[in-house]
This record gives structure tokens, C-alpha cells and sequence, in this order.
């Protein structure tokens, strides 16, 4: 049971997203995806949860296609599912602690004090506790990325996507989420994808590391694995050494 | 917060729904509190009536159309008045329906049907539902208007065609036949019943005076027979004397009534030219005579009316002693 | 050569299938309304939200809007009625004109303006900044969430809103006709019922409520459609609005045509 892309691919208009995109993200596991600006990982993202539709190819998750599924099943499976946007997309009209708690008020038999017991806890997970009747305008660009985490968490998901959830941020609470994203792991078994552009923070909460490249998977491997890697493109890109892609590319 | 959405919505809407009720009730004219009851009529049909137009009562509002529908067979409309139950109705009501103003609203007023008893109610088997009638519009009026106007013109246009020169002159003759034979006929009467009047008076003269002839001989025979007994020989003379003079006077009072008689005739005849003279200057006055010739209706009442008068006269002729009785007894 | 001739048609065939696109993507977004409506449990407790944002808070400016347009009616009556016609007609056009045509019209173009572009933007924002998507991710269906309450509360309160709107005007024009025209309240009150019929009123609210529907359908739809940033957003209100006012008035010649 975990997340995997079979062949997938999507495009918008004539513009080409994905190509092919084949990954599997094992359980208990916490996969970075790397790659350049505008390469599709939020795209691809987005297909796992069923937010986009795959041209081609299919998306499973806990065992399930995602784009054969109904509509119940579909939010059923989302239910098990925390995504972190990248912008954190707080719904402005609502307090943070509204904000989490939204997930929390789909499931069934979950009582306000129960709800308000996790709206707690996620909070206090991401370290901004006492912020629950805060506006999304009344918080900074990181305590909203925070706040978006901790309502993906707060459902207790058994897998969590992060699109791009440190950056911006400053290297202080970089680490304190990074560090969150290996708790989660470790503690609660949760699987995970992490899209992100900091190769440091990639090493650090990563098991395996992933680079979509041209709409597909170039490279997977562990981060000593692509430490080590020979492809130019990879190494360009994990160094931060453009030369090296124009050679790959030559 | 989403309590008081609730509560804000909820009287929100709940006032408006109140307030749609009201108003819509209101410009119906419903009187709030007021007990109704609803009343049908009867009609043929009817014209610009609508539900909610007014009921009306000699004149006051009572109540407003309810509903308005075909019986079944649609050959008759029932209209439902709803009205005021205190309101009680004439004995042997009816429903006109009437334009209220010039601008098409229409009314249902409730009346006796003594007050406007010709109109052709529409009757119903059950005596609940008022017998009523449609009172045609202004448009209908107006077309009934224009069809009489039509049929001025036609009837104009045919005393045209048939009152000729020759009519006219045809009716000018009658007239003067008439009066001819009006004149004829005073004439005759007039002087039958002077004669006669004259006849009669002499007639009885004469006969008074025959009875005194009768007594004053009567008397001298009593003296001649007293004479003879008495031997007043010479008295019995002067007595046949006496009694030759009156002979002789009766016989110049016989002379003198036929002599009246001659008169009365002569009498008679001035009157007659008296009265010619009158008929010639009616007809010297043909001016005026001219212009009643144009009506049309007096043409027709002389022609009956000469008619008659000519067989008056014949009968007359016939028996004149019918109509003379009459005059002199 | 063939390109010159052939670019006007093309552009024209382009316009004609974008146009039909248009009106697919439409039927697409009415099909998941439709299908929406199910979820109750998601839109029920969002409904008194929106009635309260759509329809009671805008019962000020629509109630202004009839106030003035009351008062209005009143005096341009009386002038055009004078002399010919009897005076207390002012009550009849006043009452008329304002439950069928002035009341659900002049409240739905101000509503299409305040309602339709306050859905288009705020769906919009939420639309590009994510918002829709996290609905999504959280197990909630966007169209049940932000379109139907939104809806609902149009269909239900645009009504409301016009029965006040319908009763302000008709007061406001009388009491300009007692105080400016010389009439009586008899007066006045003889000429609203003269030919007052109770489905004015139910033409009223039905046009209100296919106004409510159409206002909020559109700023859903366009703010729903909206791609890109900022000036995309902008883009859907301003095309809410005009999309939506254009539906109002072909809306009242529909009803028009089809009630009367």
C-alpha cells in the first residue's frame, strides 16, 4: 500500500507537462521530488490526489486508481491524503483554527472537543499555539505555510503531500518543519511526498530522492545515492552548476 | 456568529413572507377581520370582469370577485362574489356587471330586480346563485351606435329615391282634395241643419197656429150652435164673419212660413260662399303648405286621412239621414 | 495568397467553437451543480451564510434603489397623466410598474452588481490562490461547498429582498403623492387596486427568484472558470456582471413573453 504513477501523463492545451512519469513511493517512506521550475511536480502532485486527471496513465493510491474511483470513493481516499500547498492556501475568510479544523469536521463522529483537541495539537506541531482566532492576514507568509501544514496534519493522514512546504522560509523554521516531516514519519508511519527546490532539506527528510526532468523521472535513488551520481543533468541541478546540463545537453 | 446568521435570515425572510401576504391581501381589498361569505351569479358572459373587481351594493363596496368560471357545458359563467357577511341583499336580487369608469375596470353591482326588470338575467335552477347580466361596454354601444347610424342612412337614401317632384305634387293634390271635400262637406251639413232648423220652427208655427184655426172654430160653432138655440141669428152672421177673416189671416201666415222657407235657403247659400271664401284663402297660403310637404309621415296621415274623409262623404251620400238624425234629434 | 482569405473564416470558426465551448463548459458546471445538490450535509449549514451576506445585507441599496425610484414614479406619472387622465392613476402606475417591472429589475441590476461580482471575485481568489483545490484535498466538494449555498441563497433571498423593495417603492410613491401631488391617501390607495391582481406578485417573485439564480450562477460560473492571477479575477467580475445583467433583462422579456 502506497503511492504509485504508472505512466502518466498530462498536458495542458499543446503545452506537455508530463511525459510518462513512472515513480513508486513505498510505504513508511518520505520521497523528495526535485526539479527545475515549471518541470510538473505540482502537476504530478495533483494527480495523485485526483485535483488533476492524468491524459494517460493512472494514479494509485492505498491500493486504488485514483481516476476510476467515484466521487465518495474519491474523498473517501482524500480523506487518508494531507496536501500542503505551496502557498498554503488558507481559505481568508475563516480563523486558523477554522482552517484546521475543516478536515477535522469530515469525519464522522468527531466531537467539537475532540476537534478542538486537534486543532491543538496540530498547532502546537507546527509551534503556533494561541494562533486558533487569528485571519490568514493577520499571520506572516511562514506561520501561513505553517498554519497549512497543520491543517494537512491535523486529520492524522496516512500520506501527506508537501508542495514546496520550506520555501520561502527562513533556515530556522525550515529546520522545525523538516524536522516535523520526519516525526511524522517516524512516529506516525505516514508516507510522504516532498516537492521541493532546497537540495539541504531534501537530504535531511528524504529516504529516497526523485528528479522529474523533461516529464519524466531521471533520476531515483537514495541522497547518497544522488550525491554520487554521474548524470550530468542530476548533478547539475543537486550542485546548482548549470554548465554541466549545457554539456548534458550538448 | 452563525446563530445570529440564522436568526437574522429567518426574520428576514419571515418578515418578507409576512409582508407579501399582507400587501397582496390588502390590494385585494380583503377587510381584515371582517366575516365573508361567498355568493355566485349567473351570467351569459362576462365582458371585462376580473377576479378582484369590486361588489357593490347601491353603490358602497361590499365585497370582490373571487373567481370567475364556466358551468359545465360551457354555455353559462359562474362568478364567485365574495362579500361581507352582515351585508343582507334585496329580495329577488340580481348581478349586473358594468365598466366601474371610462377606463375598463369593471364592477359587479347587486340590485332588485324591480329596478332594471327588462334585462335578460341569466336564470339559474338553484335558487343560491344570483340570476345576472353583462351590461354591454362602451365598444359594444358604440358598434350597436354605428349600425343604427347605418340604417338612418339607408332609410335616408330611400325617401330620396321615392320622394319625387310627382310625390310632392301627388301630396299637394290630396291636400287640396281635402280640403275641397272638407269644404263640400260644411257646406252641406251647415245647410241641411239650417233648413232643417228653419223647416222645423216654421212646421211648428204653423201647427200652433192650425190648433188656434181648430179652437177659434171649435168656438164659433159653439156660438152658431148657441145662436141657433139662442136665436142670436145676427151674432151667428158676425161670428162666420169673424171666423172667414181668420181663415183668411191663416192663409196669409201659410203664405209667410213658405216665404220664411225661401229664405232660409237663401241663407244657406251665403253660408256656403262664406266658407268658400275661407277655403280659397287657405289655399292662396301655398307657401306654407309647401314646406309640410316635406315630412313624409304627414303625406302618408293625409293620404289615410282623405281616404277616410272620402268614405265619409260617400257613406254620407248614402245615408245622410243617419248623420242628419243625429244632428237635429 | 490562401492565408488572406482564409484567416476571417478561421477566425469565425474559432469564435463559434470557443462559443460553444463556452456554453459546454456551462452545461458541464450545471451538471455538477445538479449533482451536488446531494450532498446536503456539505451546503446546509453554509446556506443561512450566504442568505445573510446575499440577501440581507443587501437589503439596504435595494430598498434605497426603490425608495427613490418610488418617488420618481410618483412625480413622472402625475406629469405625464396631467389633465387627460385622473389623477389617482399615479397609484395604479406607481404600484404596477413597481411590483412588475421597477422592483425585481432595478433589484436584480444592483444585486448583479454587488452579488454577481462579490461571487466571481471571491470565487475567483479562491479559485487561483488554491483555495478550491484545498477544499478538494479536505475531502470537501467545491461546487457544494461554494456554489449551491450560494445558489440556494440567491433563489431564496432575491425574492425577499424584491418583496421589500416592491413595498418600499410603492410606499415611497405614495407618500410623494400625498405630500408633493396633492392626492389622498383614497386617492392613491382606489388607484394601486384598481387593477391589482394577485399574480403581480407572483410574477414579481418569480422573476426575482430566476434573477437571484442567474446573478449567482454567473458569479459562481465566472469566478469558478477563473485561471491565471489578479487581472483573471478582475477579468470573471467584470464578466459576472455584464454576463449577468445582460441575462436579467432577457430573463424579464422571457417572463414577459411566457406570463403575461
Amino acid at each position: 500500500m502506497s503511492i504509485e504513477l504508472r505512466d502518466v501523463h498530462k498536458a495542458f492545451g499543446e503545452r506537455v507537462i508530463l511525459e510518462g512519469v513512472t515513480l513508486e513511493v513505498r510505504e513508511g517512506e518520505t520521497m523528495a521530488v526535485i526539479g527545475y521550475s515549471g518541470v510538473g511536480k505540482s502537476v504530478m502532485l495533483k494527480t495523485i490526489v485526483g485535483l488533476l486527471e492524468p491524459d494517460q496513465g493512472t494514479a494509485w493510491v492505498d491500493g486504488q486508481d485514483v481516476g476510476s474511483l467515484a466521487r465518495e470513493q474519491l474523498y473517501e481516499l482524500r480523506r487518508k491524503v494531507g496536501y500542503v500547498f505551496q502557498f498554503a492556501a488558507l481559505f481568508d475568510s475563516m480563523t486558523v483554527a477554522e482552517n484546521v479544523a475543516m478536515g477535522l469536521r469530515r469525519i464522522r463522529g468527531m466531537g467539537e472537543q475532540e476537534i478542538e483537541a486537534r486543532i491543538a495539537e496540530a498547532l502546537r506541531l507546527v509551534e503556533l499555539e494561541g494562533f486558533q482566532d487569528r485571519y490568514p492576514s493577520q499571520v506572516s507568509g511562514g506561520q501561513r505555510k505553517r498554519v497549512g501544514l497543520a491543517r494537512a496534519i491535523a486529520t492524522r493522514p496516512k500520506y501527506l503531500l508537501y508542495d514546496e512546504p520550506t520555501t520561502g522560509l527562513d533556515p530556522v523554521t525550515t529546520a522545525v518543519i523538516d524536522r516535523l516531516v520526519l516525526k511524522l514519519e517516524q512516529e506516525l508511519g505516514v508516507t510522504s511526498i516532498v516537492i521541493t527546490h532546497n537540495m539541504e532539506s531534501a537530504y535531511r527528510v528524504a529516504r529516497r530522492i526523485a528528479m522529474l526532468y523533461q516529464g519524466r523521472i531521471r533520476f531515483v535513488g537514495t541522497p547518497d545515492e544522488i550525491k554520487q551520481t554521474t548524470d550530468r543533468v542530476v548533478r547539475a541541478f543537486i550542485e546548482g552548476r548549470p554548465e554541466l546540463a549545457q554539456e548534458a545537453a550538448a | 456568529m452563525k446563530r445570529t446568521n440564522e436568526i437574522v435570515v429567518g426574520a428576514v425572510i419571515v418578515l418578507g413572507i409576512a409582508l407579501l401576504i399582507f400587501g397582496t391581501l390588502w390590494l385585494q381589498g380583503v377587510g381584515f377581520g371582517r366575516e365573508e361569505v361567498v355568493t355566485q351569479a349567473r351570467f351569459r358572459e362576462v365582458g371585462q370582469l376580473l377576479h378582484g373587481n369590486a361588489v357593490k351594493l347601491r353603490g358602497v363596496p361590499i365585497g370582490r370577485v373571487e373567481d370567475i368560471y364556466l358551468e359545465s357545458g360551457g354555455e353559462w359563467v359562474i362568478v364567485a362574489m365574495k362579500i361581507e357577511s352582515d351585508v343582507v341583499l334585496p329580495v329577488d336580487p340580481v348581478v349586473l356587471l358594468a365598466p366601474e369608469s371610462m377606463f375598463g375596470d369593471w364592477q359587479a353591482e347587486i340590485f332588485p330586480r324591480s329596478r332594471y326588470p327588462l334585462y335578460d338575467y341569466s336564470e339559474s335552477t338553484d335558487p343560491q346563485v344570483i340570476p345576472g347580466y353583462a351590461l354591454p361596454d362602451i365598444s359594444r354601444l358604440t358598434a350597436v351606435a354605428d349600425q343604427i347610424a347605418g340604417n338612418l342612412a339607408v332609410l335616408t337614401e330611400r325617401v330620396e329615391i321615392a320622394f319625387t317632384e310627382e310625390t310632392a305634387l301627388n301630396v299637394r293634390r290630396a291636400i287640396e282634395n281635402i280640403q275641397e271635400v272638407s269644404e263640400q262637406l260644411t257646406g252641406l251639413v251647415d245647410k241641411q241643419q239650417r233648413t232643417m232648423d228653419q223647416v222645423a220652427a216654421n212646421l211648428e208655427t204653423t201647427t200652433r197656429t192650425l190648433g188656434e184655426a181648430a179652437e177659434t172654430v171649435r168656438r164659433a160653432f159653439a156660438q152658431v150652435e148657441a145662436a141657433i138655440s139662442h136665436g142670436e141669428l145676427a151674432a151667428i152672421i158676425d161670428d162666420v164673419q169673424r171666423t172667414t177673416a181668420q181663415l183668411d189671416s191663416l192663409s196669409n201666415v201659410m203664405t209667410a212660413a213658405s216665404q220664411d222657407f225661401r229664405s232660409t235657403v237663401q241663407r244657406a247659400d251665403s253660408t256656403f260662399r262664406i266658407v268658400h271664401s275661407i277655403a280659397t284663402a287657405v289655399r292662396s297660403g301655398e307657401g306654407t303648405a309647401g314646406r309640410l310637404l316635406q315630412d313624409t309621415t304627414l303625406y302618408s296621415e293625409l293620404r289615410q286621412t282623405n281616404a277616410l274623409v272620402r268614405a265619409l262623404v260617400e257613406d254620407f251620400q248614402k245615408n245622410p239621414r243617419k248623420y242628419i238624425n243625429l244632428s237635429i234629434f | 495568397m490562401s492565408q488572406a482569405w482564409s484567416a476571417p473564416l478561421a477566425a469565425v470558426g474559432r469564435t463559434a467553437l470557443s462559443t460553444l465551448a463556452g456554453f459546454g463548459r456551462f452545461g458541464e458546471f450545471g451538471a455538477s451543480v445538479a449533482r451536488s445538490f446531494r450532498d446536503t450535509s456539505t451546503w446546509l449549514r453554509l446556506v443561512a451564510l450566504q442568505m445573510a451576506r446575499l440577501g440581507v445585507e443587501s437589503l439596504p441599496i435595494a430598498l434605497f434603489i426603490a425608495a427613490f425610484t418610488g418617488i420618481v414614479l410618483a412625480l413622472q406619472a402625475s406629469y405625464t397623466f396631467t389633465g387627460a387622465v385622473p389623477l389617482y392613476f399615479v397609484g395604479t402606475l406607481v404600484g404596477k410598474t413597481m411590483i412588475l417591472e421597477l422592483g425585481p429589475v432595478l433589484t436584480g441590476l444592483a444585486l448583479a452588481g454587488r452579488v454577481g461580482a462579490n461571487i466571481a471575485a471571491e470565487l475567483g481568489t479562491m479559485k487561483v490562490t488554491e483555495q478550491v483545490d484545498a477544499l478538494e484535498t479536505l475531502a470537501y466538494d467545491p461546487v457544494a461547498y461554494l456554489v449551491v449555498p450560494r445558489l440556494i441563497a440567491g433563489v431564496v433571498m432575491f425574492p425577499v429582498v424584491v418583496a421589500f423593495a416592491d413595498a418600499v417603492g410603492i410606499v415611497s410613491g405614495w407618500i410623494t403623492a400625498i405630500n408633493m401631488l396633492d392626492m389622498s391617501t383614497a386617492e392613491f390607495v382606489r388607484g394601486l387596486r384598481l387593477f391589482f391582481l394577485p399574480f403581480d406578485v407572483h410574477y414579481s417573485l418569480i422573476k426575482a427568484a430566476s434573477f437571484g439564480l442567474a446573478v449567482t450562477a454567473m458569479g459562481c460560473y465566472f469566478g469558478f472558470t477563473t485561471a491565471g492571477g489578479a487581472e483573471a479575477v478582475g477579468r470573471s467580475t467584470t464578466r459576472a456582471v455584464v454576463v449577468s445583467s445582460m441575462l436579467i433583462l432577457v430573463l424579464d422579456a422571457f417572463w414577459a413573453a411566457t406570463l403575461l
